[in-house]
């Protein structure tokens, strides 16, 4: 049981207040495995967004227990919560992953910078994730100068860079067209496979649900169905 | 938590740095406020300490001199038998200090002033004639005739002149009190009249030689002050530190500031005012900097949103903008210093003429002692000041704005809207 490395136990989340209650989740039980990919689906406003960042150490359910690596997030405090998220997770988000004035190789660097791991051995890290990522010959441009793939797949380099435990993605093709979500799905492939990264991606996209080794639907805050893909689509 | 912090120092300072220039026109407008107010500050404040040299000289020249010595009692009760022992040795002593440009004694005397026609009140200076122009400008202020030929000769206010209705040659005819009681009276010929510009000067002095004087009004050789002009106003307090030493008892010193109150008394409400404005002036450059960080902030919630997203300590965020809002502050402060200590380094040489900037200055300046060619002198509290506020201010607003980031969930700061 316990190579678990996310441990959701009844976990509900309630926005607003008394009067207007929002259940964004509402008693999810759910668990996830080291080294799978699993897809949040469902429609919009179904709690994916939600569970995610319960799960990343950014919200607090209302009710029910959340475990990472180990962890009870409740127990934690705000600022061991925000060293498990520089430490054990990598998150890239729908948007804004980036930091304008810095340039990709930069942006990398940062959050090693953040641990405290000094300059050269941060820029050796840096360049060569991003050599591994296909993006080595970007390094230099910043953010304003990439396409939205281009960013997408720098903030994936910066989710992986720091070896987390788990890389969460919400909605990372949103603004994709699916030509360049397919290039960002192969290199999340990669990483899966090859370094064997937890990923759970939150989606709608049908094509980022194909990718993953299991969906997991939610609709009004409960999990509808749970289903593990024996042979999820391979990249084209 | 401080070694993360430090280890971190060097990027933070990269993204502090290149935000300022992400906006260069912002950063430039506040850094220019900044360095606005900065030299304002300081280039008024030097240019007031300037003039205050230059109206303390002016006064002090006029009449009083710098420093004064005078029995106990004189000051407060001006009365004829109230001498200075040995004045006259005392003299040349007080010359010969280190420090003293030169000593004068004087006696002086209440009196009416009469011609065939007409009377009218005024002080009688007896003046050592050769001394007198080591301790004020009166001679220079000679308007007709000579200062003072001969023992006979009065120099007189023209104001005072025109009051009499006398000119160079006419009889006067001299009337007081003496020192024991008895009729003090002087004839003169009018040998000389001064206009020192100054109305109450030129309409109450009339000088005669100190031993006419003295002789006029029972007075021996005993005289009511010894004037002493420092090298420099910049001694006043060493020299009549020196000299309040050398004398003992039964003297009395007084500095220029208790000789003339209401010329330290102008120059304090004149100084405070203008404070008034400097610190208004820097409050508002002050609200100008909190402006532009909480712009700053709330242009970029959604990257700080994903900065505390990834981990990374509000506290570490409020740092880096500091470091930004102090960079801010540097180049500002620096430029107005540097304008400010410029310009006023090069007017302390050449100085400023006020004469020449408006007509009917020169009226103006001499009542008020306003010198006609004012050197700004350096400010060093408004030097030191102003920069350090502006600095403060700069981290109050840094740390005020950055409280926001409090505030900052980061979860909601990146929530897209769709
Ligand atoms: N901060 C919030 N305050 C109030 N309601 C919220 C907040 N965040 C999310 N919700 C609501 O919770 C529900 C689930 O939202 P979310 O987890 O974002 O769903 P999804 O990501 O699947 O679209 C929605 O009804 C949404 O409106
Ligand atoms: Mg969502």
């Amino acid at each position: 049981m316990s190579d678990l490395v996310v441990d959701c136990q009844g976990v509900t989340r309630v926005y607003g207040d008394d009067v207007v209650p929002v259940r964004a989740l509402q008693g999810v039980d759910f668990g996830i495995a080291a080294g799978e990919w699993t897809a949040l689906a469902g429609p919009s406003g179904s709690g994916k967004s939600t569970l995610l960042h319960l799960v990343g150490g950014l919200d607090r359910p209302t009710d029910g227990t959340v475990v990472v690596d180990g962890k009870k997030l409740n127990d934690l405090s705000e600022s061991q919560l925000s060293d498990l998220r520089l430490r054990k997770v990598g998150f890239v988000f729908q948007a804004f992953n980036l930091i304008p004035v810095l340039s990709a190789v930069e942006n990398v660097e940062f959050i090693m910078q953040l641990q405290g791991i000094g300059p050269s051995e941060r820029r050796e890290r840096a360049l060569s994730v991003l050599d591994h990522l296909g993006l080595g010959d970007i390094g230099e441009r910043r953010p304003g100068e990439l396409s939205g793939g281009q960013q997408q797949r720098v903030a994936v380099a910066r989710a992986i860079v720091t070896n987390p435990v788990l890389l969460l993605a919400d909605e990372p093709s949103a603004n994709l067209d699916s030509a360049t979500t397919l290039e960002l799905l192969a290199l999340l492939r990669t990483i899966n496979e090859e370094r064997g990264v937890t990923i759970v991606t939150a989606t709608h996209d049908p094509i980022v649900m194909d990718h993953a080794s299991r969906r997991v639907l939610l609709r009004d805050g409960r999990i509808e169905s749970d289903e593990s893909v024996s042979s999820p689509m391979l990249p084209v | 938590m401080s070694a993360r912090a430090n280890a971190s120092r060097g990027l933070f300072a990269t993204v502090a740095w290149r935000n300022l220039w992400r906006n260069p026109r912002r950063t430039w407008l506040t850094a220019g406020g900044i360095a606005f107010a900065t030299a304002l500050v300081v280039f008024s404040s030097s240019i007031q300490v300037g003039s205050y040299d230059g109206m303390i000289d002016m006064a002090t020249r006029l009449v009083s001199s710098h420093i004064q010595v005078q029995h106990p009692k004189f000051h407060d009760e001006p009365r004829m038998r109230y001498t200075v022992p040995d004045g006259i040795e005392l003299t040349e002593r007080l010359a010969g200090l280190p420090g003293v440009a030169g000593a004068a004694p004087r006696a002086e005397a209440f009196a009416l002033l009469s011609t065939e026609e007409r009377s009218f009140g005024g002080l009688v200076l007896g003046v050592d004639p050769d001394r007198e122009p080591q301790v004020s400008d009166l001679s220079k202020a000679l308007a007709q005739g000579e200062y003072l030929p001969g023992p006979d000769d009065a120099f007189i206010g023209a104001a005072l002149a025109r009051n009499l209705d006398i000119a160079i040659d006419d009889e006067i005819l001299v009337l007081g009190t003496g020192r024991e009681g008895s009729v003090g009276a002087l004839a003169l010929r009018v040998g000389g009249i001064f206009s020192t510009g100054h109305e109450d000067t030129d309409r109450s002095l009339i000088l005669v030689p100190l031993r006419t004087l003295q002789e006029g009004f029972d007075l021996g050789d005993e005289v009511h002050r010894i004037l002493v002009a420092a090298d420099s106003i910049s001694d006043i307090d060493d020299v009549a530190g020196r000299i309040e030493l050398a004398l003992g008892e039964g003297y009395r010193t007084l500095k220029w500031n208790e000789l003339m109150p209401e010329i330290e008394q102008g120059i304090q409400i004149d100084w405070v005012s203008a404070q008034l404005m400097y610190w208004l002036l820097l409050i508002l450059v002050a609200f100008a900097i909190v402006n532009t960080l909480m712009m700053t902030v709330f242009e970029r919630t959604r990257e700080f949103g994903m900065l505390l997203a990834i981990g990374m300590r509000p506290a570490s965020i409020m740092g880096m903008l500091q470091v930004e809002a102090i960079a801010m502050w540097a180049i500002g402060a620096g430029i107005g210093l540097a304008i400010a200590l410029g310009v006023i380094a090069w007017l302390n040489q050449t100085g400023i003429a006020f004469g020449e900037i408006a007509e009917g200055m020169d009226e103006i300046s001499a009542q008020y002692f306003i010198p006609e060619r004012m050197y700004p002198g350096f400010a060093i509290g408004a030097i030191a000041t102003s920069p350090a506020v502006l600095g403060l201010a700069t981290l109050a607003a840094a740390f005020g704005t950055s409280l926001r980031l409090r505030r900052i969930r980061p979860v909601d700061a990146l929530r897209t809207e769709d």
